[in-house]
């Protein structure tokens, strides 16, 4: 039929039209096609992975993500160097803490033609729409949504989840692996446990065209957000713990003075730790003073820095503190006496075994000593006879000098002579916990070993650098004396330990496990499944029979009759606390003596380990000890009585604890991922 | 007909069916699945996807295609004409029911059943053309004259329904679809030049008086203009046809060679699966791959109208011009798109394009033409009918 046929002839046209115009694509222009194609290329970026949050053991965040709008730069797109030059201008217009010199400096650190983040470059929400609203102002920048590290509870527990940063020439250096537009761990939690927060970088393909233009995204591998690390801090007690050690220090400025000078007390450093007996959990771990997390994300200036530096702020003394532990370290001597039956013993014979009778002067009788280690030693206990459990109630030196001579009588130059440092090492004293968090101290028990060490150095020193022993040592024969165990057994002389390590051995000496203590408990991915459950790891201690009962009335009465009764008396229940206080000289004629305490609750079932300590704080009894009794009744449920009057525990909590915590989305899906690039 | 009545078994069927229109159907359908797997295999690759995910997917909607030409073959495709009535409703109903399904790229065209998502606008353009052609036929007894005003009306009227339909989803490339489709069939249905000059005059009446009458907003008049679509518009239809126009140039005579083109590849090219397969083509298989493609088009297109040609039956002749109709367009203004001859619209490359629904439509469509083919008359019979009445000219061509 003549109508199908004219169709045919149409539809003939039609493709006959195709061919010829795929004709002179292909064939008449197809070289220069052929050329336009050859100079498309994909250029890559690397998309930054959102960090792994961290939470407490209730779930609570306290560094997690947050989405910021980050400008993007593809310097091919810009144009010439004049409006390289306006858009520097435009850029630096965005931020106040940014000049256009700064934004000069971004575009010439970058190889030609990379596209790349100003991450410098500080926005908000409502910067980000003014760029993508004003493109002619802005050419070749587009906004992306970069994840940024948030530490939303400010200082607390600072020094337990440390920072992130950008990473620096040398970190870069060190780890090929870590992407120059993220952050590195740089100190605390966010440190060690740095490669379980990173996640793994996305990468973007974009294509562009010869003329430079971005025309979209080729293909895209997504950015896998860091593991989530639960920590074993419960945070309210961390808080409870922080504002007591504040208004401890506020206490011995208020009431501490130097015994020699008169000179008031200008304590400001200290550090809490609160330790699970049951587990090694640190449940609290305090160092004062802290900083903002948050400084290190937005930009910290040289000068903030300084000053925080100048304050050992960034020294988390719960691990790096090395203090003299002063009496609380006669725990250590009590257990060796147990264990090796070796008690102080009367001079006179005149008191029954294991006791002595201390003279009206509470002087020391030191007949049995050698020439180079006499001295006299005087007591604050005097007129009375002490037994060991007297002797620890009241801390009576003279007791634990009669011990550690007694020691020193029966071992000396034997292979027996270090029983007591090998107690302290036995507990943790004196070398790293192990605990997971970095730059952790050793501390120091000396001994014979150490003491011949430190004169060899002395020895092969040069001549004008300053003595590291006191010449006399060199002498022979005082090398290592008598005297030097007496001042082991209460914990001066050379004697460093760390919070840390005293609540360790706290824990040891009231269970019978000296724990690894740990900071993080598990490692989630981010969709929830635990990559790593970190397990307690502890060393069982055979302890003498009736010692752990023995101990733990002991330390009992310590809070309840004893050294830190007057700190413990406001509680409702004192009984369930035990523990010694410590006052560490530093320098007996100009400073004040380091405050100690470290206690256990429920002294008859330990649960808790408290350890305290105030840095030149005055005694033991009269800062420390009301420190750690605030944290004792929080951790047992009482109303915590203040330690210093319109001090900062009575403040309210820095949030709702009735509100659920909720861990943040670590992909907060509801923003845009990105923004297409505008042809 | 009544001569093979009693022939009309399967193995009849088979018989006389047309080896070429199958043969040719099946090429396309081939490329197409290999082009699909060239142009994903790579981006479904870098995404750590299965890289023959989105080929497989199209290699079952042909297994289904095909199995439909078969079925269609042996069916009696006069039953289509008695059940245009129930082919209108379905059609319809389908079309409206992808206003209760979520949007997609800002259009909703689809309806999805049992996770597989389905596009009623594919299967109403060969469906259209059965209820327009049974509408538009004459009934035996007919003169022959010139088409009815009232026939003529009665088509655009059942026209108009669907086509409302199609507009508000919006999906203007099948609204263009319909125009050219029912252009055709009217002229093959016997329309006079006088009717189709008049019916093209007020539908351009209608255009202009839309446009100076602002009933059509900025953004519609851009999408008429451009005949853009959402769907085809990531990035801006001209970087589309930028892209796709580099990448078919640069495949020169000779082409790069298959699963060589490296602007395909390397998603370049958006969409280049469905709407701009062809790209692939150009790019991968140059002028020689691509004319001689078209060529298989344009045989595609000779046996749907040699059918038409030779069918005695009026229905079939009609309908069958209208999927020619149909056919011809998109791939005019599909491949017309990829080389800058056309604006952007969202219409697939039949048979070839990644897309079940437009795959197993066309599958369809051919299957029925193939059903005609079975049952044209005999050359015995034609020769009685030209000899004795002298007036049946339908089997003529």
């Amino acid at each position: 039929m003549i109508r199908v046929g004219t169709l045919g002839i149409v539809f003939s046209i039609m493709l006959g039209i195709l061919v010829t115009k795929l004709w002179f694509v292909q064939i008449a222009q197809g070289a220069d096609y052929e050329a336009s194609a050859a100079g498309q290329q994909v250029k890559p970026l690397s998309t930054v992975a959102p960090r792994g949050t961290i939470v407490d053991s209730t779930g609570r965040e306290i560094a997690g993500i947050v989405r910021q709008p980050t400008l993007i730069v593809d310097p091919t797109r810009v144009g010439d160097e004049e409006a390289v030059e306006a858009l520097i201008q435009e850029i630096a217009g965005l931020d106040d803490a940014i000049s256009s010199v700064d934004v000069r400096a971004m575009f010439d650190a970058v190889p030609v033609d990379q596209l790349f983040f100003l991450d410098d470059v500080v926005l908000d929400a409502d910067d980000a729409l003014f760029v993508l609203g004003n493109r002619d102002r802005f050419p070749g920048v587009d906004v992306e949504w970069t994840p940024v590290r948030t530490y939303p509870l400010g200082s607390i527990a600072a020094h337990v989840v440390g920072y992130a940063a950008a990473p620096s020439a040398e970190d870069l250096e060190e780890n090929a692996d870590l992407d120059r537009n993220g952050t590195v761990g740089k100190a605390g939690v966010e440190r060690y446990y740095d490669a379980a927060l990173q996640g793994e970088q996305g990468l973007r393909y974009y294509n562009i065209l010869p003329s430079g233009q971005i025309i979209g995204l080729s293909s895209e591998e997504a950015a896998i957000p860091g593991h989530t690390i639960t920590l074993t801090l419960d945070l309210e007690t961390q808080v409870v713990a922080e504002r007591a050690l504040v208004d401890g220090i506020a206490l011995s400025r208020a009431t501490q003075t130097q015994d020699v000078t008169d000179a008031p007390s200008e304590a400001s450093t200290g550090s809490v730790v609160v330790l699970d007996a049951r587990t090694g959990d640190v449940v609290a771990m305090v160092s004062y003073p802290a900083y903002e997390p948050q400084a290190f994300v937005e930009g910290i200036d040289g000068r903030q820095y300084q000053e925080l530096l100048d304050k050992k702020a960034f020294n988390n003394l719960a691990i790096q503190g090395l203090f003299a532990p002063g009496s609380t370290f006669k725990a250590v001597t009590y257990l060796t006496a147990y264990a090796e039956g070796i008690y102080a013993i009367d001079a006179t014979q005149q008191t029954p075994e294991g006791t002595i009778r201390i003279n009206t002067e509470g002087r020391l009788d030191v007949a049995q000593l050698e020439e180079s280690s006499q001295k006299v030693f005087y007591d604050h206990c005097y007129d009375v006879t002490v037994d060991l459990h007297v002797g620890f109630q009241e801390s009576c030196n003279i007791y634990f000098w009669q011990t550690a001579l007694n020691i020193w009588e029966q071992h000396k130059n034997s292979d027996d002579e270090g029983i007591l440092q090998d107690t302290a090492r036995l507990l943790g004293i004196g070398s790293e916990t192990g605990v997971d968090l970095p730059f952790e101290a050793d501390g120091r028990i000396p001994d014979r070993e150490l003491f011949e060490e430190l004169a060899e150095q002395q020895l092969l020193r040069d001549e004008d650098q300053p003595n590291i022993i006191h010449p006399s040592r060199l002498e022979p024969g005082s090398l290592w004396v008598g005297g030097d165990l007496m001042n082991v057994a209460i914990g001066q002389g050379d004697v460093l330990a760390t919070p840390l390590q005293m609540a360790v051995a706290y824990a040891g000496l009231a269970t019978g496990t000296v724990w690894e203590p740990r900071v993080v408990s598990a490692i989630a991915d981010f969709t929830g499944t635990i990559v790593d459950d970190v397990e307690p790891v502890g060393t069982e201690i055979d302890m003498p029979e009736g010692f752990l009962a023995d101990f733990r009335s002991d330390m009992q009465r310590v809070t309840n009759a004893g050294t830190a009764e007057g700190a413990f008396s406001v509680m409702a229940q004192p009984w369930l606390t035990g523990g010694k206080t410590g006052t560490a000289d530093v320098d007996p004629l100009t400073k004040l003596p380091h405050s100690w305490f470290v206690g256990v609750v429920p002294v008859d079932a330990p649960q808790y380990v408290v350890a305290v300590v105030v840095e030149e704080g005055g005694a033991g009894s009269a800062v420390a000890a009301p420190v750690a009794r605030a944290v004792m009744q929080h951790l047992i449920g009482e109303d915590v009585d203040p330690v210093i009057e319109g001090g900062k525990l009575g403040d309210p909590l820095p949030w709702d604890s009735s509100e659920i915590p909720e861990p943040g989305d670590p992909f907060l899906g509801d923003l845009p991922d990105t923004l297409e690039a505008s042809p | 007909m009544t001569l093979f009545a009693h022939d009309d078994s399967r193995r009849a069927v088979a018989l006389r069916s047309d080896p070429i229109l199958f043969v040719a159907m099946l090429l396309l359908i081939v490329v197409g699945i290999t082009m699909i797997y060239s142009a994903t295999a790579g981006p479904l690759e870098a995404e750590g996807l299965d890289p023959f995910g989105a080929m497989r997917r199209q290699a079952i909607w042909a297994g289904i295609g095909i199995i439909a030409f078969l079925l269609l073959s042996f069916l009696d495709y006069k039953e289509l004409q008695h059940f245009a009535w129930a082919i209108y409703v379905v059609t319809l109903l389908a079309l409206a029911a992808t206003f209760f399904f979520p949007e997609l790229n800002g259009a909703r065209r689809w309806i999805l059943i049992g996770g597989v998502s389905i596009q009623p606008s594919e299967f109403a353009k060969p469906a259209m053309a059965a209820v327009l052609a049974a509408s538009l036929a004459r009934r035996r007894d007919d003169d022959g004259g010139p088409l009815t005003w009232r026939t003529l009306f009665r088509a655009l009227v059942l026209l108009a329904v669907p086509a409302l339909l199609i507009v508000m989803q919006p999906d203007l490339g099948t609204m263009l679809v319909f125009i050219f489709m029912v252009a055709v069939m009217l002229w093959s249905a016997g329309a006079s030049l006088r009717q189709l000059g008049l019916l093209a005059g007020l539908a351009g009446v209608g255009a202009w008086l839309a446009v100076r009458l602002d009933l059509l907003k900025a953004y519609q008049l851009a999408r008429l203009t451009s005949f853009a679509d959402p769907e085809a518009d990531p990035l801006g239809n001209a970087y589309n046809q930028l892209q796709s126009v580099t990448a078919i140039g640069s495949g020169q005579f000779a082409g790069k060679g298959l699963f060589q083109g490296n602007l395909t590849q390397l998603s370049f090219v958006p969409e280049q699966e469905s709407d701009f397969i062809f790209t692939a083509i150009g790019e991968q298989l140059g002028f020689i791959g691509g004319a001689i493609f078209i060529a298989v088009y344009a045989v595609l297109l000779w046996r749907l109208l040699v059918i038409a040609g030779t069918s005695d039956d009026d229905f079939a002749r009609v309908m069958l011009t209208g999927v020619a109709a149909v056919i011809a367009f998109q791939v005019f203004v599909n491949i017309g798109m990829t080389v800058r001859l056309m604006p952007v619209t969202g219409l697939p490359l039949p048979l070839v394009s990644s897309g079940g629904s437009s795959l197993l439509a066309t599958a369809m469509a051919l299957g029925v033409a193939n059903s005609v083919w079975a049952r044209r008359p005999s050359t015995r019979a034609q020769a009685q009918r030209r000899s004795g009445k002298g007036m049946e000219l339908t089997g003529q061509y």
